[in-house]
């Protein structure tokens, strides 16, 4: 494994070396940097060529420069010496600043938005799976490849006017049609149906629910005036916390045994009661406080699972860590969405924005400022999902199919487990192991290659800072941005490979 | 059993943990807390803070710009910039301002200034008492001072590089060091010879000379006495701030003291990436500006239409509108509001006349613009976009200035060049005795889809007259330009036009720096001196109008047409302008206020 390691860091390194040398002559050489002084006519042109020639060394020769920027650079590799050294910008800004302020961005623009599409994309992946060559499937199917060959720029265009545009009109009266909600209903029938499958009749009856269910919540909440201040409240919470308890038992264990339903049932229950005592701590809290609570959570639920499991005592804990997490998600949810009417007076009602990663001067504490983050990630979230979901969910089923198939799988059948335990305990983990390459693939990809996104959306991430650059013929922060994403493609490569054989105990590295 | 209990006494341990965590911040924060969100700033929403005079409205006007800030001091070469220009609109004022036509507009306000003399020319200048930074520092004769040692290339280092790297030293250079003691208000500049452009030397309100001063270890007084004895070796800490010591990277404002204001606005607040901020400067010393808060959002101009259409941004400006652009705007009428006009961006079409060439004899050149449909070309791209657009036939005056029709009629050869005239030019060619079709290499930048059209349309009517165009778009069509003359016999591009009326010369003097086709004709040369030097308007509009006439008569090159400015608005928006400057839109952005307070 070390020598496999050593080798690789050599050869990437070397690699990353040539790359470097190949893009600085390549972006040196692309256009010149003096395009846009060439045209002025004002009396400050000649000094300014004159500035700009000197600021980027244009007298030098570029395999010079080169050199020049490498041995900048190379500082770069010495841990804490603070002495990095890559270079100014062609408007006299320091390369280094420009670039953590862009990998800053670029990390909040895609945290988010890969973990959902993970999380997404898995789940559509074992449904479509498991509902092999079903409506589903095919709609499942279609609806990927089409978001998938979408062209993003022109995607973004749609989201921003239907999603943003329209809808904050919308917000303006709130009023949710007979029509709307009929095909919203429709939606959400179909795909229940689809979920659930089994016979005719039962399809038909999930088919109603999802309709009635879909229609009638979107009426009631109108009619409630609920859009103008969307919120969840005490009960919703207790609602959701208790479904959560549920609906993990259910996946987990089922309710044969029933500790760990009492497990996840009680975990839900102290969810519910610190939600209603926690009033001041969660009043105007800091990220530390939150993830001191989630801790918290996780050690009582942790606790319960282990007290109360008994003989499921494994998945006890999980469906109680689980049940505790998902309820203190929706707490947060709950008061970020307390500071609704405040972030939407504060932009005059205009609530989905287009672009930009805040509202300028807006402090609405911590909640109103999650709210503010989470609206401005909303429509560049959505874009990038939708994107790669396709990609995660096509891998999940194809993997997921694979795996169903084989034989050991076939040996937990006849032994007699139910369809649950060969799903979640047998068939989904092993489904994943090609997963994780995928999304360290994609990572890498999206370090650097969200450009459209960022673009379009106005953030100052990696591939703005590298089109500009591009466009600009300005070689430093363009090759920053090709060091960084280079040198994270080449390790995220080599972890997904390390993991892969971690995962899977046939595949040796050497 | 021993496991579960100790299970339980975990989880009632945290609980009471949590219940405790809870009591805690209660005592702290009290029970009737308010709301998540409530607090919020609210200053914008209660009326004028303290200090701000009436007239400053409460609230937020938001504008998109397509690049940040980058320094406090945009007088230097590296730093010279629109992005900085914009922001100085709100917060530096001086003697003069360009106005939205790029006329020179006097800021009375601000101080007053009279030319007492004309040879030699001296200039008396007054500042206005009152009138002073944000940190109360008055403005005075360190700051004129200061401003005339880092622009007129007085000073050297021991290397003999220039202590101060300015933009521009243009005028500056001729002004005699003016005379004043620390505290003056006061103060004439003499120069040693007359100056067309004397208006712009002086500005006087842009850099805090005493913020320099400090520093560089100086008070006020000693970088007076140090400018007034030339005494370097003082001076050198000064340059060295002055070059570089104002420049930021994104998101870091410098500290407060640093970053004075001379204007109606304060630099604020900086979200790196995001937004910059100014608030109005409560002390301000002029009429007070309308609205109290300013933010510049930054946008991809691409993107900046559905930004103003969702209420984001309230004023947005994107450079080069095209036709969908135009009709997307009608599109949103009710909402928003947005004025067309053109700018001092000018195209045209440029020809290598030196010995040996395709263009040498004036007969081809004539023949060349007589072929050049410029009509068509007008009416098939500028008219979509902007309905009054016309075709340009003058370089030193635009449609927009109002000598424009004066000296049109008087300049113009309107008869020969007003229509296109393709057999015109085909009979032009035979005079000449040249052998058609005459091969031409036309170059413009490959990057401009527009200028790709024009080519087009310059080709299907000159191949007609007897020119064989060989279009050849190029990405570096600026380093060859000068670069590689050789490569190249015709060019199409557009000069940024300034305001600037000495700026000329360098286009059309023999051998001048922007003049890469052999141009030369006497005339032109000693008119253009003339105007350098003619301090008296009328005077100066009258030799530029006959330079232009000799520059038809010559087919110097030809212009085609001014580019449009799109400015485009809330219609809950007022006062704000269209700007044909490279100011840009946020010139007068102390007047925009919204409709109702």
């Amino acid at each position: 494994m070390v020598a496999f390691i050593a080798r690789r860091l050599m050869i990437s390194a070397v690699l990353l070396l040539v790359g470097t040398f190949l893009a600085y002559v390549l972006i040196a050489l692309s256009g010149d940097p003096l395009q846009d002084l060439r045209q002025d006519t004002g009396p400050d042109r000649e000094n300014r060529i004159a500035a700009r020639t000197e600021l980027l060394d244009l007298d030098t020769p570029v395999v010079l420069r080169y050199f020049l920027w490498l041995g900048g650079a190379a500082k770069c590799l010495v841990p804490f010496a603070g002495e990095c050294d890559l270079g100014q910008s062609i408007r006299g800004q320091d390369v280094t600043f420009l670039l953590s302020g862009a990998i800053g961005a670029t990390l909040r623009l895609i945290l988010v938005a890969t973990v959902m599409a993970v999380f997404v994309g898995v789940v559509v992946g074992i449904v479509t799976a498991l509902r092999q060559y079903s409506r589903l499937d095919y709609s499942a199917t279609l609806a990927s490849f089409v978001f998938v060959s979408l062209p993003l720029f022109w995607f973004a265009v749609l989201l921003k006017q239907y999603i943003a545009i329209d809808v904050n009109d919308w917000l303006g009266d709130p009023v949710v049609t007979v029509g709307t909600a009929v095909a919203v209903g429709l939606v959400t029938g179909l795909a229940w149906g689809g979920v659930i499958g089994g016979s005719r009749q039962r399809t038909l009856v999930s088919f109603g629910i999802g309709f009635v269910g879909g229609a009638g919540l979107l009426l009631l909440l109108s009619a409630t005036g609920w859009f103008d201040s969307p919120g969840i409240g005490p009960i919703g919470v207790a609602v959701m916390a208790l479904a959560s308890a549920v609906g993990l038992t259910a996946l987990l264990s089922g309710f044969g045994y029933r500790n760990v339903l009492y497990a996840a049932l009680v975990m839900a229950v102290i969810g519910i009661v610190a939600n209603l005592s926690l009033g001041a701590v969660l009043f105007d809290p800091g990220w530390w406080t939150l993830l001191l609570l989630l801790l918290l959570t996780v050690a009582v639920g942790v606790g319960v699972g282990y007290a109360m499991g008994g003989l499921q005592r494994r998945q006890a804990v999980q469906a109680a860590v689980w049940t505790g997490v998902l309820t203190g998600f929706a707490v947060v949810v709950d008061r970020m969405l307390s500071a609704w009417d405040n972030y939407a007076e504060a932009v005059n009602g205009r609530v989905v924005p287009t672009f930009g990663s805040e509202t300028p001067n807006y402090d609405g504490g911590f909640w109103g400022n999650l709210l503010d983050s989470t609206t401005h990630l909303a429509l560049p979230t959505l874009a990038l999902i939708l994107v790669s979901v396709a990609t995660y969910s096509r891998y999940t089923r194809a993997s997921m199919l694979e795996v169903m198939n084989q034989d050991y799988v076939r040996t937990a059948r006849s032994k007699g487990l139910n369809e649950r335990t060969v799903i979640i305990r047998h068939a989904f983990r092993n489904g994943l192991i090609p997963i994780t390459t995928l999304i360290a693939f994609d990572v890498a990809g999206l370090l650097g290659g969200a450009v459209v996104t960022e673009t379009v959306f106005g953030w100052q991430g990696m591939g703005r800072l590298f089109t500009t650059a591009l466009t600009e013929v300005d070689p430093n922060p363009a090759m920053a941005f090709f060091v960084v994403t280079g040198a994270a493609a080449v390790t995220l490569n080599m972890l997904a490979d390390i993991a892969y054989a971690y995962l899977d105990p046939r595949i040796r590295v050497s | 059993m021993t496991t579960k209990y100790r299970g339980a006494a975990f989880v009632s341990l945290l609980t009471a943990g949590a219940l405790a965590l809870t009591a805690c911040t209660e005592g702290d924060g009290g029970t009737d807390a308010p709301e998540p969100g409530q607090n919020v700033a609210t200053d914008s929403g209660e009326g004028a803070t303290g200090g701000t005079e009436e007239g400053t409205q409460p609230g937020t006007i938001t504008v998109a710009v397509d690049s940040e800030m980058t320094a406090y001091n945009s007088q230097t070469a590296s730093q010279n910039a629109t992005w900085n220009t914009y922001v100085e609109n709100g917060t530096r004022a001086g003697f003069w301002s360009y106005g939205a036509d790029a006329s020179i507009v006097r800021e009375e306000e601000f101080g007053t200034y009279e030319k007492t003399s004309d040879d030699p020319l001296i200039v008396e200048y007054t500042i206005n008492d009152g009138v002073e930074w944000s940190d109360g520092e008055p403005i005075d004769c360190d700051d004129v001072l200061l401003e005339w040692a880092s622009t007129s290339d007085s000073y050297t280092d021991a290397q003999g590089k220039p202590l101060f790297s300015p933009a521009s030293t243009t005028g500056m250079e001729d002004v005699i060091k003016p005379d004043c003691q620390p505290g003056d208000k006061k103060f004439a500049a003499e120069y040693k010879q007359p100056y067309v452009d004397w208006e712009l030397t002086f500005q006087a309100g842009n850099i805090p000379a005493h913020v320099a001063a400090k520093e560089a270890g100086l008070t006020p007084e000693e970088l007076v006495t140090a400018i007034q004895e030339d005494d370097v070796k003082a001076l050198t800490p000064v340059a060295e701030f002055w070059n570089k010591g104002w420049d930021m990277n994104p998101g870091k404002l410098l500290p407060d003291e640093l970053i004075p204001s001379s204007g109606p606005y304060l630099l604020d607040n900086w979200q790196a990436g995001q937004s910059l901020t100014l608030t109005a400067n409560p002390d301000y010393w002029g009429t007070p500006p309308k609205t109290e808060t300013i933010v510049l959002r930054l946008l991809d101009e691409a993107q900046t239409l559905s930004a103003l259409q969702n209420g984001e941004v309230d004023i947005i400006n994107p450079s080069n509108p095209t036709v969908d652009t135009v009709a997307t705007l009608e599109g949103l009428q009710g909402q928003v509001e947005f004025t067309i006009a053109t700018d001092l961006t000018w195209s045209h079409v440029d020809m290598q006349q030196g010995e040996g060439r395709v263009f040498e004899q004036v007969e081809v050149r004539q023949a060349f613009a007589k072929c050049i449909p410029r009509d068509l070309i007008v009416e098939n791209l500028n008219v979509p976009v902007n309905p009054d657009s016309q075709v340009l036939d003058l370089r030193e005056f635009f449609p927009i200035n109002e000598e424009y029709e004066t000296v049109r009629s008087e300049a113009f050869p309107e008869d020969l060049y007003g229509e296109t005239d393709v057999e015109g030019a085909a009979q032009l060619l035979e005079d000449a005795g040249v052998e058609t079709p005459v091969p031409v290499r036309f170059m413009f930048d490959s990057e401009n889809p527009v200028r790709e059209d024009i080519a087009a349309f310059i080709k299907s009517s000159c191949d007609e007259a007897g020119f064989d165009i060989q279009p050849t778009p190029d990405i570096d069509w600026g380093a060859k330009l000068t670069g590689a003359p050789g490569e190249y016999d015709a060019v199409l591009f557009a000069w940024a036009g300034s305001g600037v009326v000495s700026s000329g010369a360098a286009l059309y003097q023999t051998g001048a720096g922007q003049n890469f086709y052999g141009y030369s004709n006497p005339e032109v040369d000693k008119l253009w001196d003339q105007v350098l030097i003619e301090v008296d308007s009328a005077k100066s509009v009258q030799y530029r109008s006959d330079i232009e006439s000799l520059l038809w008569e010559d087919v110097f090159n030809i212009p085609l047409f001014v580019g449009n400015n799109v400015t485009a608005f809330s219609s809950e928006i007022e006062g704000v302008e269209n700007n044909a400057s490279q100011t840009g839109v946020t010139f007068n952005m102390d007047e925009w206020s919204r409709i109702g307070g």
